[in-house]
């Protein structure tokens, strides 16, 4: 090689000698031109040698960047699953499953009332292979009751595949999902080869007959209706040349196909075919590959694909924009049956295969039917996350696999929670409600993984993201930490609050006069009532006394890392928060005191399924789980009797669950955060431009929240009851010691040793209780007398 | 004296009444609790429920008749088939030595059965054995907030704390523990 190039300096700098030459003299003579023609010669061998390298170089190197694949959780499957049957039809929709009387194929799906027969796919998860099998399943109003497989054996645990939502792509914005030839249908390669290049067997790389034969084609049609290219060719102008129609391109494209032919064999050059054909675009997504293009037209995986669907994918390729099956669908289905006539004509497919396929419809399904892409705010906390331990060049073109904790099902209850609500309440409120927005985070509070994610009420847009960019004061949602520290401190839930008003002077001289929202005032308050009913005044005078650094440090153990300024104003929540630090926070509280990180990643493996990086389960006790436990109680205050009460009206009364509701100063927020044992919502409403709302936490965010809960299967949020905490009755007005019998008596918990000592006086003078039953009695004897 | 007597008998009467409404057997084992079987006073849940459209004002709301919080008794955890399918090939895994195989299949339990304490134990046992003492530490800590009641899963969450402690060079932290198992 090195010997060759050295002399190729030398004859070209002659080549550019002997035009001067031929100017001088006007005679070239026999042993220059025999010299041009060498040195041309050499030339030309040149750059085929140059072109022999690129080929070959990037053939077989790494072809494409091929996008990490981003997936949902697998649905698990089990008796007594809490998955309903419309659920499932939810995650298989998902999943591109064809609902049929029979489930006879793998990805088809049949139903009853309460029973469903699935043919699932099979999955190669990182731990293991979940194989592809039959099963039925038997629902009743709860879930799954029974799960068997076909030969009626119970087995105990199914995971479904998991759902595709989205990739990471290159800066091109190329995505495809790349296949091998051995699966991809026979029958797309012969309708590939018989519309495109029916001598591709058989040529070295340019087919004479085939531009022959389009040469009387287009002059017998008058126009150009058949170009001569060959498959081979076709690739090599997508693969190693620019799009651009000039003349060097298609002289370079000639040698290029002979060579590529020259290396490899047929079926490599039309895997790689199969991979590198456009098909498509999404927005500014490109659809690359049959692979991809099987999903992106029929929401189906390839090897699903019946012959009218492959002779349509085939015959897109002469022009995807123009035989675009969504935008003309007449023009499509034309082009698919001149496939179909071809495959005919040349004996690949029978008089009644023909048949059949032409009339089939073209069975496109609506962009947006498969969840790829469907849910940018999650996938953008995905991003997030990933970035901190992953290049984007790795994770845009290794083929990475990111296994997300995303919950479809959850998800798709939680848009249409937020959706129908905000669209009710502008329907009520007309145009003062025009730019109403709404985001949303949901996790399951033990486990800290992010369930469902929305970032702007049209879920599908790709923009601001509002549950993690949007921070916008919390309102009373802070009151729970307020009361935390406070209690934290000796306060118990019975001490008495004044909730009188009074002005507070700040360390700059100006002063500051806390009111409550119904602008009245109240004597003395139970604690608990006064976080129950959101006083302000008594929050404000309980947080100075706890002191402003305490609460702050309260708010960090309970997950907020940003930084907080120690102003009064923060008790009454002026401190922004975006939806998804609300979510930490009071996972922190629904998980008894341990902070759970909110996790959206499980695990990511290479193009393989080898295990590169897993996100396990991580926890931190930041909080006595004695505390902790009278702050849940007096969280599930408000939604039992509180701000929140109206929560029974939407959800059984056994579904224990506890909240807080928030409202911002003249009403520019809406917030409502709250959880059952397995599954904790936030809720944020409001309006770009900061406008006021006419509703409060509890007329708008909670709203949607009640709707999202009622949809999901509840587990009613029971907190583990600790040693060192006793249930006793006290006096509700003067919270001392009172017993059941009395009067405004109620039954709270106090840490031992921090219980009221002292009695009411229904306790210490008998005499002189008024408890009805024994006013009851009194009033019989007299009857009697 | 009939008269009297009649009295007598008819205040015993409606008294004996009266108190079997207002008594309900002693339950040792429970704590007290609100009675919760009653329907509330609210109106029952509509299919569909229409909403006011702008609710009152949140403080003044007037006090709903659902049971407030009160001292709940913890339900025993009955694990599933799949659980204890998971639990068995995480144990299969952990005795095996591959210990990642095994976190993922107690995660995989732990979702399914998030207040289980003994996909806590196995779980703190496989960072234990995965030398995380941090974490192992604080999963056997979940574990003992859910394990309130069962003592004898108590003593046993105080047990693997104190070797996971001992071998994370906490002695004194062991020696806390080891006194906490011997009070179960």
């Amino acid at each position: 090689m090195a010997q060759k190039k050295a002399p190729s300096k030398k004859r070209t700098r002659s080549k550019n000698s002997s035009p001067r030459r031929k100017k001088q003299t006007g005679f070239i003579s026999r042993s220059s031109l025999l010299k041009i023609a060498f040195t041309l010669l050499v030339l030309l061998g040149l750059l085929t040698l140059f072109l022999d390298v690129q080929i070959r170089s990037q053939f077989e190197g790494k072809r494409w960047a091929v996008p990490a694949k981003v997936y949902a959780r697998p649905l698990e499957l089990y008796a007594g699953a809490p998955v309903s049957l419309s659920d499932l039809k939810i995650e298989l929709k998902g999943l591109g499953y064809q609902f049929r009387s029979k489930a006879a194929q793998p990805g088809q799906a049949a139903f009853s009332s309460s029973k469903a027969i699935i043919a699932t796919r099979g999955f190669r998860f990182s731990d293991g292979m979940e194989p592809a099998r039959k099963l039925i399943l038997d629902f009743n109003a709860e879930g799954v009751t029974r799960l068997r497989d076909y030969q009626g054996q119970d087995v105990p645990l199914v995971r479904l595949e998991p759902v595709l939502i989205g990739g990471i792509y290159p800066l091109n914005n190329e995505d495809r999902d790349l296949i091998q030839l051995k699966d991809a249908p026979p029958m797309l390669s012969e309708a590939l080869i018989a519309i495109e290049d029916r001598d591709f067997y058989q040529h070295h790389g340019i087919s004479p007959k085939g531009i022959a034969r389009a040469m009387v084609a287009n002059i017998k049609a008058g126009s150009f209706v058949q170009g001569g290219s060959t498959l081979t060719q076709q690739l090599i102008k997508n693969f190693y040349l620019t799009s651009d129609r000039s003349l060097v391109r298609k002289l370079l494209e000639i040698p290029m196909a002979l060579l590529l032919e020259l290396h490899y064999d047929k079926d490599d050059i039309l895997e790689a075919y199969l991979n590198e054909v456009y098909l498509g675009q999404d927005g500014a997504r490109a659809i690359h590959g049959f692979g991809l293009g099987a999903h992106y037209f029929f929401a189906q995986p390839l090897q699903e694909l019946k012959l009218h669907q492959l002779a349509l994918l085939a015959g897109l390729v002469k022009g995807p924009s123009y035989y675009d099956p969504r935008r003309h669908p007449e023009r499509a289905k034309n082009r698919r049956n001149l496939v179909l006539k071809v495959l005919y004509e040349q004996d690949k497919i029978t008089q009644q295969q023909y048949q059949q396929a032409r009339n089939a419809s073209l069975d496109v399904v609506e962009k947006g039917t498969l969840l790829k892409e469907a849910y940018p705010a999650f996938l953008d906390l995905v991003k997030r996350q990933l970035r901190r331990d992953y290049r984007d060049e790795d994770l845009n073109s290794e083929g990475l696999r990111v296994y997300t904790s995303l919950d479809p099902i959850t998800q798709s209850h939680a848009e249409s929670s937020l959706k129908s609500t905000i669209t009710s309440l502008q329907q009520h409120h007309g145009s003062k409600l025009k730019s109403l927005q709404g985001s949303m985070v949901v996790t399951d509070p033990q486990t800290g993984e992010v369930l469902a994610v929305i970032g702007d009420k049209n879920t599908r847009y790709k923009g601001f993201n509002r549950a993690l960019d949007s921070v916008r004061p919390i309102g009373s949602l802070v009151k729970p930490a307020v009361y935390l520290t406070a209690l934290e401190q000796g306060k118990t839930l019975a001490s008495m609050v004044d909730d009188s008003s009074f002005t507070l002077t700040l360390p700059n001289g100006q002063t500051w006069k806390p009111k409550n929202f119904s602008k009245q005032s109240h004597e003395d308050v139970l604690l608990i009532d006064a976080l129950a009913h959101s006083y302000n005044i008594a929050t404000v005078r309980l947080g100075m006394e706890a002191g402003l650094d305490e609460v702050i440090n309260t708010l960090n153990r309970l997950g907020i890392k940003r930084k907080l300024d120690a102003y009064p104003s923060l008790l009454l929540g002026a401190q922004g928060l975006s939806p998804l630090e609300v979510a930490t926070m009071y996972q922190t509280i629904a998980a008894n005191g341990f902070q759970t990180p909110a996790r959206a990643i499980r695990t990511v493996t290479d193009s393989h399924g080898e295990a590169l990086s897993s996100y396990p389960f991580q926890l931190r006790q930041t909080i006595d789980a004695d505390d902790v436990y009278l702050i849940q109680t007096a969280m599930q205050e408000v939604t039992h009797s509180g701000t929140a009460a109206s929560i029974y009206s939407s959800l059984p009364s056994h579904i224990n669950t506890a909240g807080k509701t928030g409202t911002t100063d003249d009403q520019r927020d809406s917030w409502f955060a709250g959880f059952s044992n397995n599954r904790l919502a936030v809720v944020w409403l409001g309006q770009d431009d900061n406008s006021p709302l006419p509703f409060t936490g509890s007329g708008g965010a909670l709203r949607v929240w009640k709707n999202f809960m009622r949809s999901q299967p509840l587990d009613s949020f029971e907190a583990p009851l600790p040693d060192d905490i006793k249930w006793l009755w006290i006096d509700t007005q003067t919270g001392l010691l009172s017993a059941q019998e009395c009067e405004h008596s109620r039954q709270l918990p106090f840490i031992s040793g921090t219980e009221p000592v002292e009695m009411s006086e229904c306790v210490t003078q008998p005499g002189q209780q008024s408890n009805p039953v024994t006013r009851s009695l009194d009033w019989i004897k007299d009857w009697f007398q | 004296m009939t008269n009297s007597a009649l009295r007598f008998f008819m205040t015993g009467l409606m008294l004996s009444m009266l108190a079997a409404c207002s008594t309900t057997p002693y339950q040792p084992s429970q704590p007290p609790v609100d009675d919760r079987s009653s329907e509330p006073t609210l109106p029952q849940p509509p299919e569909t429920p229409a909403y006011p459209p702008v609710e009152d004002a949140p403080a003044e709301q007037p006090r709903s008749a659902q049971p407030a919080p009160s001292p709940q008794v913890q339900t025993p955890i009955k694990q599933s088939p799949a659980v204890v399918a998971l639990l068995d090939k995480a144990e299969q895994a952990r005795v095996s030595g591959d210990l990642r195989s095994a976190q993922n299949n107690l995660q995989r339990a732990q979702r399914i059965a998030p207040r289980d304490p003994k996909v806590y134990y196995s779980l703190a046992q496989t960072h234990m054995s995965l030398e995380d003492y941090d974490l192992a530490e604080q999963v056997a800590l979940k574990g003992v907030s859910l394990s309130s009641g069962n003592n004898v899963l108590l003593k046993r969450f105080w047990q693997l704390l104190t070797e996971i402690r001992l071998r994370a060079g906490d002695v004194s932290g062991a020696e806390v523990a080891k006194l906490r198992a011997q009070k179960y």
